[in-house]
């Protein structure tokens, strides 16, 4: 079936449809939330001009295992120009390998130029010239004396921290919304699924080429550029930080369990502490200070939606917890209706020996426990061998699938029955072929349906097994885990906004299943498992 | 000692062999009674109110997270059904809580002989105190002294004679005298291979015989020396005979109408060790388990859990204030404090630190009822290094890990400073901690120094730590429903990114966890140790149980040969103040090596009515004596006499 | 249906058992409490014994389905002790529980059943009695914007997480807030001498909260069937005419459409049992409620072999059971169903 808005009345019927708008609306703004959350809630900069005194000292630390490796090559080289033992040669071979990975870090720090003449040396000794221990102790001194103290003044650069600390998914992610927005817009041109595939395709590519050609980034730790900022290493001239200037996983204990700053309650008294640990005879951690970059300590904007009990942003937190949790609703739905889909067609389309097998698997399947399966099953991987996000996407595809093959199979089972493909048939096509270009793409509107329910449900699934503390992994959150984790009463701000975006992420799903179930045909029986 | 010992927690048996001793610590550092009470705190001028008068009487609902199935220690050895015991059950002796001195109960007195066996002449075995006398032995027994010449002599075992002389009066809850018979059965069980008690087997298993010289005295001889021999013993779990001996006249199924149809299917019959086992394993009175303690249990359904005063304790220093003692399961700690506030229980001595700062722990309401407060436990939590990891075997490394982790920070700011932390493997205040070794500081300019020269250099600028082109990147396990260690892990993983080191946090399940570290395959892993007063430190940390096939508590590999000579030589020491100084001097090398990263020893938190008094920390596991707590006087249902 | 439930337990076991770790280190106080000077080894050794975790895989899963107890209590003629004759799944003998050696499964989760079934009844029974008129107005509004906007709300409910809802409920009505219900368990202790009327109404606050939540989830979704099967109806034939000869519109939904209409739902009745007591976990566990979801979870985390294959045998065994009552009553309430004839699904 091509998916033509030019002449698809279904899109059309479905767009018509309030719900549906709502819903897609919903799903593109939560996707592009978490897609871009790395551009929304970071604790990197965007830009920033600064001199890092870390690649000076790193290559400081260096100095000495470098005259150490000379002064062995000097002795090796007095060796070889005397006696030309053979040993010998090799010795300064050794060592000269592992001089090159250090000079590559001195020259990161000081420029080619004044490691020139120590690198002529070694090329001097190593060719057994006679005369190289003495080059070699001469060049080492202008090493020595080009990092002396006040000699070296880092040059100050323009980086860009955010941007380099993304790894190919992050790009991958992030051009998702741009792919999205272009495939709409080419739709009228080239079909909206020709359209999707173009844009897609052209997200994998440049995620691709960045995640080959991408170096690591410095600072890739939580936090890491906040201290070094603040013990010096780095000297900040200008920094752009983004919107919510806290990264996910970056901890602030002083801070811990403080409500909404725009809120009475997140208002700190003279020890630090917020009014809901005020009366108690809690030691404070001291009156908490805004680390480089951050709004002030008592700014209403600070902590919008509060922090957790490590002091996390749980803003921060929400926005990259979409990621998670939305991922794994439309993979778990791929997956499942894939699955369905080929199952119900191949069952309804040949019938015989394969609806039975299919039939009674779905029966087994059916009176699974499937949500204590789900728990088994997540609770018992071992992350090295599943990571645990797919090992909930296999589970939930593998226990939900019987519902899309029901559908595709009384579709198919009709659409089987139906004259073309009868006439297909009776003309002696292969009855793969059959299936393939006749049956699924007549029995994928149903499908189609069911993958919005599906994906809905799994998102639900995926919640409520993070809520009972079996989700991702520490530090990355998922909505569940963050109600999960706050829980009490106490902490409502740290789960009432997580958990609302859970709320619309499946009422979004269901919406868009509504409306395009209606778009397809007002009395298909499609209902959401219970 | 048994050759092979347990593996994992079987490190504190010297430990009570020194408790023993009588030189153990008179002061614990106990906070006074009461401490927390909101009606005991100092005034303006320094002094505490006065407690109340005790009183007697009332019915206290103690939570428990956990209820066993059965109160026979015998046959399982649990924590939560030790802790109920305590309180309905008695023993031949038992530890003082407050001074760890040994306190005869039923046993009045017990007398430690050695055993002489001869060559020749008859009787073979003279027990007495066995004194070296030139070319004799002089064995002194009460009978009068006698000298046997050294070579007519075959051996001489000290201190492996034991005779308890058991107190008068004692009767079993349900009014069955208590005499050596009862002791006699009870250790005899741990000779038959069908009852399940395993778990103590070993220990009792030592003891080569038991008789009984009249109803009140019994004798233990040891097949050999055995430092512990004495509190094994003394110790041990008391069965009623008359209810667990079907071969015992008073027995319920020794009627004759039984045996004579046991007889009539076989004339041969008679109860055998397989029905002595099956009477113990499978007694109805495992569950309503009929003891010698001041209670005597009154009912048990589901998860409550209800004793009474039994009539026939003595003891009224002993015998606690209330009436009836009412112990409810919820194993869940949010819901338990949930059910503390709406009146469902009294004491809860598991408050999450979130409850414990939380507005309901806070609200006028509450306060007005309860009062809460912390106390010691005798657990520790740690992150062990695998020192046989390339990355983690060099001592420099795992010192540069200890000085990047910023632990007051977290203890502050998580814990709310509810919790004490670690410098080495000793709990602090415990005799066996050197209280001048401190933490390794929280310096990141040391850390760097250390790795630096331990040659973990940044080399390709990306912010972690390499050689030999190995970035310095460590995978911690941590179990994946411990909320302090998942939110350790998390604020560690920063610290480390500091020095330029990678965290990489693995969350796993219990039984995945532990198959892991058994088989060494781990770099990091975050575990907990529950301490008995004084440990044996060998298994944790000897050389001999580093390998890897050795299941044992030496699981991060260490091997110094210093730790040990230090090891053994204070498995030697018999002083208990010297002893003490050996420790100090392992504690101090330990902190050298930094084969685990010492975290915290966390208090633990209790909410209690406010019009129960009396609370006292002691230093046996709960860290609290039910029988010190009572009402406050006017409180309605007591009185201000025992009876 | 007994094949299906072999297969059933039989992959339940297979999943139990591939998990890694060591299967006997489940004991009592695993993380807290065993005192230092236990033989773990021989405890271990006679556990493995008793459950035969080194005997070959099918010997055990034998052992699990029964009717013979194969461990060395079993009967005498297998090579056992005779202690015990039957065991398994076919005798009805579960077993005990790992983590408490000594307490009997069966009875455990009977107890839990107790707690669990009228709880989920209650909600069951709340859910259909908003659901039916609700959807059945709705589909009689059909089009109009009130009844969009009750089919809006309806949606919204079911999107609701039902962990949300319910940490919400509690923050709204409990102590912190409203404080109109209690928010632990099913009882209070102190009304336990109190008369019945004061005990009923004590379970009654305790129970409002968890039946509201556990009704909102399958409220929604039950309601939208019955919309559509009123729909359905609506435009049939019968109707038309009956609406045709001038009755009025509530007199015919009543009469004729909404009986027609319910029988679907009705003996959808049986397939949403075991939902209920299998998606009651996290009610259970927010509400600190001692239900059967919350054994098996519990039993689960503890990787309790037999808690697990009891509960997920049970939970398969009331699915079957559903299934087939639900054929059943189909069979029965429609007329046009004959006996023998089986409906296709």
């Amino acid at each position: 079936m091509t998916v033509d808005a030019r002449r698809n009345p279904r899109v059309e019927r479905f767009l018509a449809r309030r719900g549906g708008r709502i819903g897609i609306w919903t799903l593109a703004i939560l996707g592009t939330l978490a897609a871009w959350a790395p551009f929304l809630a970071n604790d990197r900069p965007y830009v920033l001009v600064a001199a890092d005194r870390g690649s000076l000292e790193r290559a400081r630390d260096e100095l000495a295992p470098l005259a150490e490796s000379l002064a062995r090559i000097a002795h090796a080289a007095e060796d070889a120009g005397n006696a030309a033992s053979p040993g010998a040669r090799e010795s300064i071979a050794d060592e000269a390998r592992g001089i090159e990975a250090r000079l590559g870090v001195l020259e990161t720090a000081t420029g080619a130029a004044a490691l020139a003449e120590l690198r002529r040396a070694l090329s001097a000794s190593r060719a057994g010239s006679a005369r190289s221990a003495d080059e070699l102790v001469t060049a080492a001194r202008t090493v020595r004396d080009a990092f002396a103290d006040g000699r070296l003044v880092p040059p100050t650069v323009r980086t860009f921290p955010l941007f380099a600390s993304l790894d190919a998914l992050d790009v991958f992610c992030a051009l998702l919304p741009l792919a999205g927005l272009a495939a709409w817009s080419l739709r009228r041109r080239l079909g909206l699924g020709r359209a999707l595939l173009v844009a897609c395709g052209s997200a994998v590519a440049l995620a691709a080429i960045v995640g080959i050609f991408a170096e690591k980034a410095p600072f890739a730790a939580p936090g890491a550029l906040k201290a070094a900022v603040a013990r010096g290493v780095l000297q900040v001239d200008q920094a752009w930080f983004p919107p919510i200037p806290f990264g996910y996983a970056e901890t602030n204990l002083a801070e811990a369990w403080r409500p909404p700053t725009w809120l009475p309650a997140g208002r700190l008294d003279a020890e630090g502490r917020s009014p809901s640990t005020r009366d108690v005879s809690a030691p404070s951690a001291g009156r908490p200070a805004a680390r480089y970059g951050e709004p002030a300590i008592e700014s209403s904007w600070r902590h919008v939606l509060g922090t957790d009990a490590l002091g996390r942003d749980v803003a921060a937190r929400t926005l990259w917890g979409g990621r998670i949790s939305l991922t794994i609703g439309v993979l778990a739905a791929l997956l499942l209706s894939a699955i369905g889909a080929l199952l119900g067609a191949a069952a309804g389309f040949l019938g015989g020996v394969a609806d039975t097998l299919v039939s009674r698997t779905i029966e087994v399947v059916l009176c699974f426990p499937a949500f204590f399966l789900v728990l088994c099953a997540i609770a018992w991987t071992d992350p090295d061998v599943v990571p645990v996000p797919f090992a909930i996407v296999l589970v939930i595809a593998a226990v939900g699938w019987t519902s899309t093959a029901r559908l595709v199979r009384a579709e198919s089972l009709r659409v089987a029955a139906s004259d073309h493909v009868l006439a297909a048939r009776a003309l002696g096509l292969h009855p793969a072929r059959v299936l393939v270009r006749h049956v699924l793409p007549n029995a994928i509107g149903p499908a189609l349906v069911a993958f919005g329910f599906a994906a809905g449900g799994a998102i639900g699934v995926e919640s409520s097994l993070a809520f009972l503390g079996l989700g991702a992994q520490v530090p990355l959150p998922s909505w569940g885990g963050l109600v999960g984790e706050a829980r009490g009463a106490d902490q409502a701000w740290a789960w009432i906004a997580p958990g609302m975006l859970v709320f619309l992420a499946v009422l979004a799903w269901v919406l868009v299943a509504e409306a395009a179930r209606e778009a397809l045909d007002p009395r298909a029986a499609v209902e959401p498992s219970p | 000692m048994r050759p092979r010992l347990p593996a994992l927690l079987a490190w504190t048996l010297c430990a009570a062999a020194a408790l023993a001793h009588p030189q153990a610590p008179a002061g614990l550092g106990f906070p006074p009674t009461d401490s927390f009470h909101p009606d005991r705190q100092a005034g303006p001028d320094g002094a505490l109110p006065p407690l109340p008068e005790p009183t007697w009487g009332g019915t206290i609902t103690i939570h428990t997270e956990n209820l066993p199935r059965h109160l026979n220690l015998a046959l399982a050895s649990s924590a939560y059904a030790r802790r109920i015991l305590s309180n309905t059950h008695a023993w031949l002796e038992r530890y003082d809580p407050r001074t760890l001195r040994r306190e005869p109960e039923i046993a009045t007195s017990v007398d430690v002989d050695d055993l002489l066996t001869r060559n020749d002449s008859e009787p073979r075995e003279l027990i007495g105190r066995v004194e070296d006398a030139g070319p004799d032995w002089l064995v002194r027994s009460a009978s009068g002294d006698q000298r046997v010449p050294k070579a007519a002599t075959a051996s001489v075992a000290k201190g492996t004679v034991l005779t308890f002389h058991l107190g008068a009066g004692w009767t079993w809850h349900d009014g069955h005298p208590f005499d050596a018979d009862d002791v006699i059965f009870s250790w005899s069980i741990y000779q038959n291979p069908d009852v399940k008690c395993d778990d103590r087997r070993w220990q009792h298993q030592k003891i080569r015989s038991a008789t009984k010289l009249d109803a009140r005295t019994v004798r233990f001889v040891y097949a050999e020396q055995y430092f512990h021999a004495r509190v094994t013993v003394g110790d041990m779990f008391l069965l009623p005979r008359h209810l667990y001996d079907p071969t015992d006249p008073d027995h319920e199924r020794y009627d004759p109408e039984f045996h004579a149809a046991r007889r009539a299917k076989d004339p041969q019959w008679k109860p055998g060790p397989k029905d002595v086992a099956d009477c113990v394993n499978d007694n109805p009175r495992n569950r309503l388990f009929v003891g010698l303690g001041p209670y005597r249990i009154a009912s048990w359904v589901d998860d409550v859990l209800e004793v009474e005063r039994a009539p026939g304790w003595k003891d009224d220093q002993r015998a606690g204030h209330f009436d009836r003692i009412r112990w409810r399961r919820i194993p869940d700690y949010g819901a338990a404090f949930r059910a503390l506030a709406a009146g469902e229980i009294d004491f809860l001595d598991a408050v999450t630190t979130d409850d414990y700062f939380g507005s309901v722990a806070a609200s006028d309401e509450f306060r007005a009822k309860y009062y809460l407060g912390t106390h010691r436990s005798q657990s520790y939590w740690y992150v062990g290094w695998n020192t046989k990891s390339p990355k983690l075997a060099d001592p420099r490394v795992r010192r540069a890990l200890a000085h990047l982790a910023d632990l007051e920070s977290f203890r502050v700011g998580y814990y709310r400073g509810l919790a004490r932390t670690m410098a080495g493997p000793f709990l602090p205040d415990s005799p066996a901690c050197d209280p001048a070794i401190r933490p390794l500081a929280h310096d990141v300019a040391r850390a760097e120094a250390l790795l630096a020269e331990a040659g973990w250099i940044d080399r390709d600028g990306d912010g972690i730590r390499d050689r030999d082109g190995v970035a310095l990147e460590i995978e911690l396990l941590v179990e994946a429903k411990n909320a302090p260690g998942q939110a350790f892990a998390a604020k560690y993983q920063e610290d480390l990114a500091r020095g330029g080191v990678r965290l990489k946090v693995q969350g796993l399940d219990f039984n995945t966890l532990d198959e892991r570290k058994k088989k060494r395959q781990f770099e990091a892993v975050q575990q907990g140790w529950a301490m008995a007063p004084e440990a044996d430190p060998e298994q944790a940390w000897h050389s001999r149980w580093a390998p890897p096939e050795k299941q044992a508590g030496n699981f991060v590999g260490l091997a110094d040969p210093q730790v040990d000579a230090i090891v053994e030589a204070g498995q030697e020491e018999l002083d208990f103040d010297a002893r003490q100084g050996i420790w100090h001097r392992l504690q101090a090398r330990l902190m050298e090596l930094q084969p685990y990263l010492y975290c915290y020893a966390p208090l633990r938190k209790f909410a209690m009515l406010r019009s129960v008094r009396g609370f006292q920390e002691t230093a046996i596991d709960p860290n609290w004596d039910a029988r010190d707590l009572y009402f406050a006087p006017g409180t309605p249902g007591t009185r201000d006499r025992l009876r | 249906m007994v094949p299906t439930l072999l297969w059933i337990t039989l992959v339940v076991f297979l999943a139990v058992h591939a998990a890694p770790g060591d299967p006997a280190s489940v004991a009592e106080d695993a993380l807290a409490g065993v005192p230092s000077d236990v033989d773990v080894e021989a405890r271990s050794a006679r556990f493995r014994a008793e459950h035969l975790l080194d005997a070959p895989l099918w010997r055990q899963y034998l052992h699990f389905v029964g009717p013979f107890d194969l461990s060395p209590d079993g009967p005498t003629w297998l090579g056992g002790s005779g202690a015990r004759r039957w065991h398994g799944l076919l005798a009805f003998e579960f077993g005990d529980e790992w983590g408490r050696p000594g307490v009997a499964i069966a009875p455990e989760i009977a107890r839990r059943l107790r707690v669990t079934v009228p709880l989920s009844a209650a909600a069951l029974f709340l859910a259909y009695l908003v659901a039916i008129p609700l959807g059945a107005w709705s589909a009689l509004r059909d089009g109009r914007k009130r009844a969009g906007v009750v089919a809006g709300a309806l949606l919204f409910v079911h999107a609701l997480p039902s962990f949300w809802l319910a940490l919400l409920a509690i923050l709204v009505f409990g102590p912190t807030g409203l404080d109109l219900f209690p928010v632990f368990g099913l009882a209070s202790s102190a009304t336990e001498g109190a008369g019945a009327w004061t005990r009923a109404l004590d379970v009654l606050s305790h129970a409002v909260l968890p039946v509201v939540v556990l009704a909102a989830g399958s409220l929604a979704w039950l309601a939208r069937h019955v919309r559509g099967s009123v729909l359905q109806e609506l435009r049939s034939d019968y109707v038309r005419t009956a609406l045709s000869t001038g009755a009025s519109e509530l007199e015919v939904v009543r009469r004729h459409a909404l009986p027609n209409a319910l029988l679907p739902v009705i003996t959808f009745l049986g397939t949403v049992l075991p939902a209920l007591v299998g998606g009651s976990v996290v009610v259970e566990s927010v509400f600190g409620i001692e239900g059967i979801g919350k054994y098996a979870y519990e039993g689960l985390l503890r990787r309790d072999l037999n808690v697990i294959l009891a509960t997920t045998t049970l939970s398969a065994v009331l699915t079957l059971v559903g299934l087939f009552a639900s054929d059943l009553a189909y069979a029965l309430l429609d007329p046009r169903i004959r006996w023998g004839s089986r409906r296709d699904r």
